[in-house]
Order: C-alpha cells, then sequence, then structure tokens
C-alpha cells in the first residue's frame, strides 16, 4: 500500500469513526439515564440527514445561493432542532412507557418506533435517495501527497473531535455532568439526595438527539438519504456499542474508532463481508472483554 | 428554651410471630444525642426503619418538630429533615468525594443543571461542600475516589452526604461498623464534631461499648423489641440485669 492510500484509508477511517462516534454517544448517554438501548436512536441521524437534504434545496441554495457558511451551517441548525422537537414528541414518551420494563420488551419497543419512523419519512420525503451535496463540492479538495481528498471530511473530522471535547467538558465538568453522572450510576441514591430525575433524563434526550441529528445532517453531503438508512447506521452503531463497552465517555469513542477501522478496511479489502467482519470483531471483543473494551467503568 | 425534636409513643411492629418493636416510647429534645444499644434482634435498625419512614408501624405515633408523621412517605420525611445512614456505606463509587459531597449540596439547594456552566462556577455548592468535607477530615482526599481512601474515611463520606441534605435530625445505624479499632475514634470524634456544627439531633445505634461509654450522656437499651433502660450511661450500664443482656451467655 503506498503511502499516500494509507493516509486516505486513515482519514477515512476517521472521517467514519465521527459520524459513528455522533450516534454511540448518544446511544450511551440514554442507557446511562434509562437504562435502555434506544434501537430508535439512528432513525434521529436519518432524519437529521433528511431534514438537511430538504432545507438545502427547498430553501438555503434559493435565498442564500453558494454562500459556503449558510450552506454548511443552516442544515446543522436545522438538523439539531427538527431532531429535538421529533425526538421529545415522539421518541421520549416511548421511552417513559418502556422505561423499566425489561430488556426483550424495550428492544422490541424501540425497533417498532424504528420502523415507524421509517414509514414516516417515505410519507413525507418519498422513496427516492435524496441528496444535497453542494457544501461537500464547495469546499473542493485538497492534496495528500499524489491524491486528492475532499476538504468537506476533514472539516466534518474537525467538527467532531469540537464535538467530543465539548460533550466531554458537559459530562465530567459542567453542573448538568455531575448531576447526569449521579443519576447514571445511582437512580436510587440520587433520587434519595432530591436529585430531579426526570429533568436529567430530558435533559439528556435532548443531547443525544442534538448529536444524531448532527451526525445526519454532516453524513448528508458525502452520500444520500433513502429508506434503509437507519437500520444500516443501527447495525454498524450497535456494534461500535458492543465492542466500546455500555455507559462511558471512553467506550463511545473506542468503539465508534474501531468500528470504522475495520469497516473501512473491510471495505477495501473484503467489501462483500463488511458485516461479517464487524460482527467477529464485536464476536471477539465479547469473548474476550465482555463488558466492552472501554465499558464497565460508567460515566 | 429547646423543645421536644421527637416524641415516640407505644410504637409497636410486629414481622409474622415476631414482636421486633413492642410498645416504645420516647421523646428527645432539639439537639440531643441519643445512643441506642442492645443485643442482635433487640429491634435497633427497626427503631431506626420505623422513625426514617423505610417501614410503617402497625400502631403507635411519631410526631417530629411538632408535627405527626407517622403515616408520612421516607421521601416526605427527608423534606421535614429527618435522615438517616445506613450499616452499609451509601456513596456514588464513580464520582470523587467532593463530587460526592457537590451532588448532595447542589439536590437540597435545588440549582439549575446547566450544561454550559462549570462546575467551578457553582459557588455556593462548591463553598458548602468544602466547608463539609473540612469539618470531616476529608480535605485530602477531595480528588480521589471511596475506593481509592480509608474505610473511616468512607464511612465519614457517607456521613457527610447525609448531613448536606441539612437535617434537624439524624440517624445513624452503626457508624463505625466496618471501621478499624485503630481509626474509630478518630472517625467518632469528626462525625460527632460535625454533627454538633451542624446543629443536628441525632440517634445513633452502636453495639461497641467502648464508644457507648466515651461519647453518649443518654442511653437507650432495647431488648426484644422493648426498652429496658433509659438514661446516662454511667447509671444503665452498670446495673446487673442490663449488662447481662448486653454481654449475653459470655457475661452469664
Amino acid at each position: 500500500m503506498s503511502l499516500s492510500l494509507a493516509a486516505l484509508y486513515a482519514l477515512d477511517t476517521l472521517f467514519y469513526a465521527s459520524l459513528i462516534f455522533l450516534i454511540v454517544s448518544g446511544l450511551n448517554i440514554i442507557y446511562g439515564v434509562l437504562r435502555i438501548v434506544n434501537l430508535a436512536h439512528a432513525t434521529l441521524f436519518a432524519l437529521g440527514a433528511y431534514t438537511a437534504a430538504w432545507i438545502t434545496s427547498t430553501y438555503i441554495v434559493k435565498v442564500f445561493g453558494d454562500s459556503l457558511i449558510a450552506l454548511i451551517a443552516l442544515p446543522l441548525l436545522t438538523a439539531a432542532i427538527v431532531t429535538v422537537i421529533a425526538s421529545l414528541a415522539l421518541v421520549m414518551p416511548i421511552l417513559a412507557y418502556a422505561h423499566g420494563k425489561g430488556d426483550a420488551f424495550q428492544l422490541i419497543v424501540t425497533f417498532g418506533l424504528l420502523l415507524v419512523f421509517e414509514e414516516l419519512f417515505q410519507i413525507i420525503w418519498g422513496r427516492a435517495p435524496l441528496a444535497a451535496n453542494q457544501a461537500y463540492f464547495a469546499l473542493g479538495f485538497m492534496d495528500l501527497i499524489d491524491r486528492k481528498y475532499p476538504v468537506y471530511k476533514i472539516m466534518v473530522i474537525t467538527f467532531t473531535g469540537f464535538l467530543a471535547v465539548i460533550l466531554w467538558y458537559m459530562i465530567y465538568r459542567s453542573r448538568f455532568g455531575l448531576v447526569f453522572r449521579a443519576v447514571a450510576m445511582d437512580p436510587e441514591m440520587s433520587s434519595a439526595l432530591g436529585v430531579n430525575i426526570g429533568r436529567v433524563v430530558v435533559m439528556a434526550i435532548i443531547l443525544a438527539s442534538v448529536l444524531a441529528g448532527l451526525g445526519g445532517a454532516l453524513y448528508l453531503p458525502v452520500a444520500s438519504i433513502a429508506p434503509g438508512v437507519s437500520l444500516e447506521f443501527l447495525i454498524i452503531a450497535f456494534v461500535g456499542l458492543v465492542i466500546g463497552g455500555l455507559g462511558s465517555f471512553a467506550g463511545s469513542l473506542i468503539g465508534a474508532f474501531v468500528v470504522s477501522f475495520f469497516r473501512t478496511f473491510s471495505i477495501i479489502f473484503i467489501p462483500e463481508l463488511e458485516l461479517v467482519v464487524l460482527f467477529a470483531v464485536a464476536a471477539l471483543v465479547l469473548l474476550v472483554k465482555p463488558e466492552g473494551i472501554g465499558g464497565g467503568k460508567g460515566w | 428554651m429547646l423543645g421536644k425534636i421527637l416524641q415516640v409513643s407505644g410504637l409497636r411492629k410486629y414481622f409474622g410471630g415476631v414482636k421486633a418493636v413492642d410498645g416504645v416510647s420516647f421523646t428527645m429534645d432539639e439537639g440531643e444525642r441519643l445512643f441506642i444499644v442492645g443485643p442482635n434482634g433487640a429491634g435497633k435498625t427497626t427503631l431506626v426503619n420505623l422513625i426514617s419512614g423505610y417501614i410503617m408501624p402497625d400502631s403507635g405515633t411519631i410526631m417530629f418538630d411538632g408535627r405527626d408523621v407517622t403515616r408520612l412517605s421516607l421521601a416526605s420525611r427527608v423534606g421535614v429533615g429527618i435522615a438517616r445512614s445506613f450499616q452499609l456505606v451509601n456513596v456514588f463509587w464513580g464520582l470523587t468525594v467532593l463530587e460526592n459531597l457537590s451532588i448532595a449540596v447542589a439536590s437540597r439547594l435545588k440549582v439549575n443543571t446547566n450544561m454550559f456552566k462549570s462546575l467551578e462556577s457553582y459557588k455556593a455548592v462548591l463553598e458548602e461542600a468544602l466547608e463539609l468535607a473540612e469539618l470531616s477530615g476529608l480535605t485530602e482526599v477531595l480528588d480521589k475516589r471511596p475506593s481509592e481512601i480509608s474505610q473511616g474515611d468512607r464511612k465519614l463520606l457517607d456521613i457527610a452526604i447525609t448531613l448536606a441534605l441539612k437535617p434537624k435530625l439524624v440517624m445513624l445505624d452503626e457508624p463505625t461498623s466496618g471501621v478499624s479499632t485503630r481509626e474509630k475514634f478518630e472517625v467518632m470524634d469528626r462525625v460527632l464534631k460535625t454533627l454538633h456544627r451542624f446543629g443536628a439531633s441525632s440517634i445513633i445505634v452502636e453495639h461497641d461499648m467502648e464508644v457507648v461509654k466515651k461519647y453518649s450522656n443518654r442511653v437507650l437499651v432495647m431488648h426484644e423489641g422493648k426498652i429496658i433502660g433509659d438514661g446516662a450511661p454511667s447509671d444503665i450500664l452498670s446495673k446487673e440485669d442490663v449488662r447481662r443482656i448486653l454481654l449475653g451467655e459470655a457475661y452469664a
């Protein structure tokens, strides 16, 4: 493998890890406060992408033309807002209903919610793939030794790194973080101390939704959004969750990176076995360290 | 003049045929420190559970600070100022000592949970948490997690969390259990100093007679669900029948 090819794969691994991180960290945050693995979470990623595609093609291009800032910032902002509203209105009541009702019930209910969302997307936006790659091309390409690499992907990696730092601060250094970690560790003791658990749960859901919505909006310009994307990302994020371990910040980072590394690797060398490779890695982790590489320590 | 903080009368709790608490009556003055002693199964922990609201009595009344709390829930009793710590240490294992204290203070003060403001900007909370740490002698271990500090410090942290709720009555179930003999007096010194500083009345269940003799000025002796002695430790603990019950077969 040439040096430039290796650099390209390394950057692609980071790019893909960024998207996965934005989903896995949200799954972990919701699991932290509710002890529910929310399978419907990946639909918020898809909703972010749909929203970005829709707002870009219907308004931004018409109103702002090819303004780079509008092309990049507005889809992100809109996607975050729409995702949070949908999450509070549609996901939160279901999570509240499923809370404390057992793993099997929660998995079935949240997967059902995923299917409902997928249907809603098709009713609203149709079955044909939607794309809006203006931002991707507007940012152009940079030299990577003897190749070209899209600046947009570098921007996504940088932006997600920035988001990860903010998320770390919110969880480990902010006022919210203290209460969030206490609730995630011991909800019973937290409520005995008089912590308002309901409020912490709502804030955690908002945070997780924003991350997923931004993820979808960041993903859209390099691909397109179509029915089934939720499921595709759910499977990959779920493998990331297993590998990284449930319920920690480090686990989200590690899981996203490992999944992305093996996915990029298998797409290059054995594309037909992409999912097989991922599941094999997950199985190996489960055999050697069942709580996941970064898991078991809590937030 | 100090009023009565607690008036317990005719309190009764049976578990099947076992008379765990069988017609217990006593009163406590505000600011008073009361030790409860008795052999295993005498009903000490059941009595504490009844007063703190973990279980409801079959009959009898509990008046706290002038109001009837007999049927109040556990959470409501915390609200009116009754708090307790357990025999087993109850702390957040994944949080540092300072964070443990901060969360307790923060929840009492009902402060906001802003995502963008740092913990350091939480002035009122931090100051009180640091003061609690100083009173409990935990200043040296602020950044450590409960698993990294001594058993005595862990116990003190547990009690400091309880005190952060600013209760008027604190119940401690065997505060020196699980603490080494070497540490127990130091732990008690620091616990009582903190209790005094907060002006809280306290009920302390204790099995260690050395601790009871050293720190109590009023002792309540329980046996088979009943109070069989109530008074100054020098009077009560020297009585022949009390000694026999407390020391059990070994004495006979």
